[in-house]
This record gives structure tokens, C-alpha cells and sequence, in this order.
């Protein structure tokens, strides 16, 4: 078990520095080394203790999260963007999983680097922080926002629903597109929820933000809200049990 | 994207009817925030509306219950403890009717900053000033679609609000950045704001006069030439002022 620690400003500088270095050259080892120098990190209060492991998805990454943070404030932690990047270095291995070869494939930098003044178009693409935030905020139904297809880092749910702080957090929205959009059996995605057609996620999230101008969703029934969505949504309706 | 499609009907409430005070957390209770909320008659709001002012910051919110349009009462308990912490809080109101089984949005405002001590009645500045927790760093540009641009300083430093317009080496060291920040916002395609914003407009329309030169009346998305308006913008702002020679001043070694 490890304590978190935060990076500071040269530790943040530096691994900005390496995710550039490493697009270039993708078998470049992080720079992990940091996350004890007092250099480039500094301790974090309350003792929080995180260890290695191998998640199957992340979802099961928030999942863990969420207890290794539980003794944190949330709302104290979620724009500590100085932790979420030294969490983000610590589990690096896990979030970005090198080859048989070492090299890895190396995202945008915000992904890893959370940003700190919270862009609202990338920070919800952090690859740690996200995860917890889903996690605590949407519970099962967050595996909708993270569980991909095939292994990937990024669902198409996560993208479009991500990119709007309002519909991320509301609740009966997320729980709506559980239903429609993930395969409970299969524990994951349907197919054919990418792309840009008719009743897709990138569909709903515009459908919704013109909703919200008529409508009041924040306590809108799921089953309420679902009846207000055009019938271009009808091939992802839950099915009614009629027996 | 423009979002101006109101087939609804719905109204709008001008800030100007709406009055909110945050008080910052103390005695270990957490921040929260008192609200005076207007609904002008000439809305013709049905009586019956229920009236909800929403607190948040990113995708965490607050909702609180005011009543109804006929009889406005603040709940007691306007604790914003499940708002991150960080960076300055923002409101939206709604006047919603509920007969329906889906509450149908009769007025609202969003992007409602809180009054501040720094800005008093102005309530169209082009830059407010907020002071709240931010740990270890100094100053950040917190950005809303909604709300626009807000300097937020750290309420650690003591009176550092009121330092900050007399202070040649505070202003020295943000305001230009934040000018070369706000520049690179607004002239970028790829940042994403409604550029039909009022905060926008705003912004658009003193970086222009800062520069003191024709500049690109639509956004543009080569980004050394949005890194070179930026930079020129933070010049000409820093030259107007003549920051550095204001802090060689405080030095003791003017520059010749």
C-alpha cells in the first residue's frame, strides 16, 4: 500500500512533459519516480492509501476508488486536480496499459493531466477522476458513462453526455441512458450506440439540452422522461414486461 | 450551439430580480448562501409556480425549494455542502409549473453569479472577482458557458480582494495572463462558447479595443495565429498600464 501524495507545480510540469515525450517515443517509461520525490509531490491529508491492482474496466476502477477515498470529503477532492494527477501517474499502468513491447498508447493530455481550470470540453475525460466522480454520483448505473466495448478507455454515453457538467450529474438522465444504451446480460454497450444517427447518445445529449428549455428534468420520473424523447429513440426503449 | 428554441413560451427572469450572497464556510459548517428572488407581475406567472434556486459548480448542484410564485419563502437550510470546493459557485432559478407529470419551465436564469463584496451592485462586470478556497494556488480564470469568465483569488491570503487593485505586482502577474487567456477563448473555434453570449460579445469587443488594430470578426482555428492575437492583446494590456515599470518603481530600479 502506498500513501497519495499530490503532485506540485514542477510534478504536474514534468508529467505533462513526459506524456508529450512519450506520443513521440510510446515506450518511454513514466516517470513514476515522482510520485515519492518531494520535488515533485507533496504529502496529501487525510492519509489515503492506494495500492496496485488490475481492474476489469473502469467501472470496477471508480469502484475501488470510491473506498480508497472514502475517508476524503468528496466535494473537497473533486477539483483537487493536483491529486487526480498523481493518482492518474500512480495507476498509469493501469490506465495506460503498455504492450508486449512497452509501448503504450499514449491519449490527449488531459486525460492523464487533469486540468486545472477545468475546461469544461476535456476534464471530464480524466481517465481517475471520472471513474470516482461517475461512480459516486450514479452508482450501477455509471457503467453506462464507462464501461466500453472491446477494453476501450472511452464510451460513447461518457463523451456525449460527459461533456455537459448538468447532464452528467443528473441523475434520472444517466439512469435513463442505462436503460436504454447498456446490455445488463452482457455487461455492456448495445451495438450500435456510436455514431451520429437517429437515437444515439450523441442524439440524446442534444435532444436533451433542447428539453431542458420546455422542461424541468431534475425530478422527472426515468419512465416520464423516456416518454418525452422522439421516436427516433424507440429501437432503445426498455421493454416492458408484460407478463 | 446557440440554444434559443423556446416554442414554450418560457420567460425570461432578469438578474436584476434576483439578489444572492454567499457566506463562506466558517465554524465548521460549509459555505451557504441567502437569495432574494422578485417575480415581477408583469411575468403573469401562474400563482401556483413552484420557484427552485439550483447551486453548482461542474456536475456537482444544489436544488432549494422557494415556494411558489404567490408566496416566495427561503428554506432554512441553504447549506452548499455537496457543492465542490475550489471555485466559485454559480445559480440558476426556475419558475416551473408541476400540474403536468413533467414540471414545464415557465421562467427561469441561469449563469447567476452571487453579489460579492469585490463587485458590490455591478452587476455587469467584465471580469467579477471571487474569493474562495484554492488551496495552495494564488488565482485561477474559472470559465462558465452560462455565467462567463470569473477571477477567482484565494480566500486564504488575507484581504487579498482588497489588495488586488492597488497591488502593481498582483495586477502585474494576472491580469495579463488572463487577458492572454481570455483572448485565446474567444478567438478560438475550437472553444466551444456561444459566441452570441452577452459575456462573449463583451469580451470580443474590449480585446478588440486593447489590441487598438482590426482584428478577425469570426473565430479563427489556426492556433499559432490565436496564440499570436493572445499574445499581442496581453502586450498592448501590459503596455497600457506599464506594469513592468510600475513594479521596477517598487523595486527601486526604474527602468531609464
Amino acid at each position: 500500500m502506498t500513501k497519495a501524495r499530490i503532485l506540485n507545480d514542477s510534478g504536474l510540469q514534468r508529467f505533462r512533459d513526459y506524456i508529450a515525450a512519450a506520443r513521440v517515443t510510446p515506450s518511454l517509461p513514466p516517470p513514476i519516480e515522482m510520485l515519492e520525490d518531494g520535488k515533485f509531490s507533496e504529502p496529501f491529508s487525510p492519509t489515503v492509501e492506494v495500492e496496485q491492482r488490475q481492474f476489469a474496466n473502469a467501472y470496477d476502477f471508480g469502484v475501488y476508488l470510491i473506498s480508497a477515498l472514502s475517508d476524503c470529503e468528496p466535494r473537497e477532492i473533486s477539483r483537487n486536480h493536483a491529486l487526480w494527477s498523481w493518482l492518474s501517474l500512480f495507476f498509469f499502468d493501469e490506465i495506460a496499459k503498455p504492450g508486449s513491447s512497452g509501448a503504450r498508447k499514449i491519449l490527449e493530455e488531459a486525460v492523464y493531466v487533469l486540468d486545472e481550470r477545468f475546461g469544461f470540453q476535456r476534464y471530464y475525460r480524466h481517465l481517475v477522476r471520472t471513474p470516482w466522480l461517475a461512480v459516486l454520483r450514479h452508482g450501477e448505473m455509471a457503467k453506462v458513462l464507462l464501461i466500453a466495448s472491446g477494453g476501450g478507455t472511452r464510451t460513447e454515453v461518457g463523451e456525449q453526455l460527459g461533456a455537459y457538467p448538468d447532464l452528467f450529474g443528473c441523475s434520472n438522465i444517466i439512469a435513463s441512458a442505462y436503460q436504454m444504451y447498456f446490455d445488463i446480460d452482457a455487461q455492456k454497450p448495445k451495438r450500435g450506440t456510436s455514431g451520429k444517427g437517429a437515437g444515439t447518445p450523441r442524439r440524446l445529449a442534444a435532444i436533451v439540452r433542447q428539453l431542458q428549455l420546455t422542461y424541468d428534468l431534475n425530478d422527472c420520473p426515468i419512465e416520464d422522461f423516456l416518454k418525452l424523447l422522439p421516436k427516433e429513440f424507440s429501437r432503445w426503449m426498455p421493454q416492458v414486461d408484460s407478463g | 450551439m446557440s440554444r434559443r428554441l423556446n416554442f414554450t413560451g418560457r420567460k425570461k427572469l432578469l438578474r436584476t430580480s434576483i439578489r444572492i450572497l454567499v457566506h463562506e464556510a466558517k465554524g465548521g459548517q460549509p459555505q451557504s448562501f441567502t437569495a432574494e428572488v422578485n417575480i415581477p407581475s408583469d411575468l403573469q406567472l401562474e400563482p401556483h409556480a413552484r420557484i427552485y434556486v439550483e447551486a453548482y459548480v461542474g456536475a456537482s448542484a444544489m436544488r432549494f425549494d422557494f415556494g411558489t410564485v404567490a408566496a416566495i419563502s427561503h428554506p432554512e437550510d441553504c447549506f452548499l455542502n455537496d457543492i465542490d470546493a475550489g471555485t466559485p459557485v454559480l445559480f440558476r432559478v426556475k419558475v416551473v409549473d408541476e400540474t403536468q407529470h413533467v414540471g414545464r419551465l415557465l421562467a427561469a436564469a441561469n449563469g447567476i453569479r452571487p453579489e460579492g463584496d469585490s463587485d458590490g451592485t455591478d452587476r455587469k462586470a467584465l471580469l467579477p472577482l471571487r474569493s474562495c478556497d484554492l488551496g495552495e494556488e494564488v488565482w485561477r480564470l474559472d470559465v462558465d458557458p452560462d455565467a462567463g469568465p470569473t477571477l477567482a483569488v484565494n480566500s486564504r491570503i488575507p484581504g487579498i480582494v482588497e489588495r488586488l487593485p492597488a497591488d502593481a505586482i498582483l495586477m502585474a502577474v494576472i491580469y495579463p495572463e488572463i487577458v492572454r487567456q481570455m483572448a485565446r477563448l474567444v478567438w478560438d473555434t475550437d472553444s466551444g462558447f456561444d459566441d452570441d453570449a452577452e459575456w462573449f460579445v463583451d469580451w470580443k469587443s474590449w480585446l478588440s479595443e486593447q489590441l487598438g488594430r482590426e482584428v478577425p470578426t469570426e473565430q479563427i482555428s489556426d492556433p499559432e495565429l490565436i496564440d499570436q492575437l493572445g499574445n499581442d492583446v496581453a502586450q498592448s494590456f501590459a503596455a497600457k498600464h506599464k506594469f513592468a515599470s510600475a513594479m521596477s518603481r517598487l523595486t527601486g530600479e526604474d527602468q531609464p
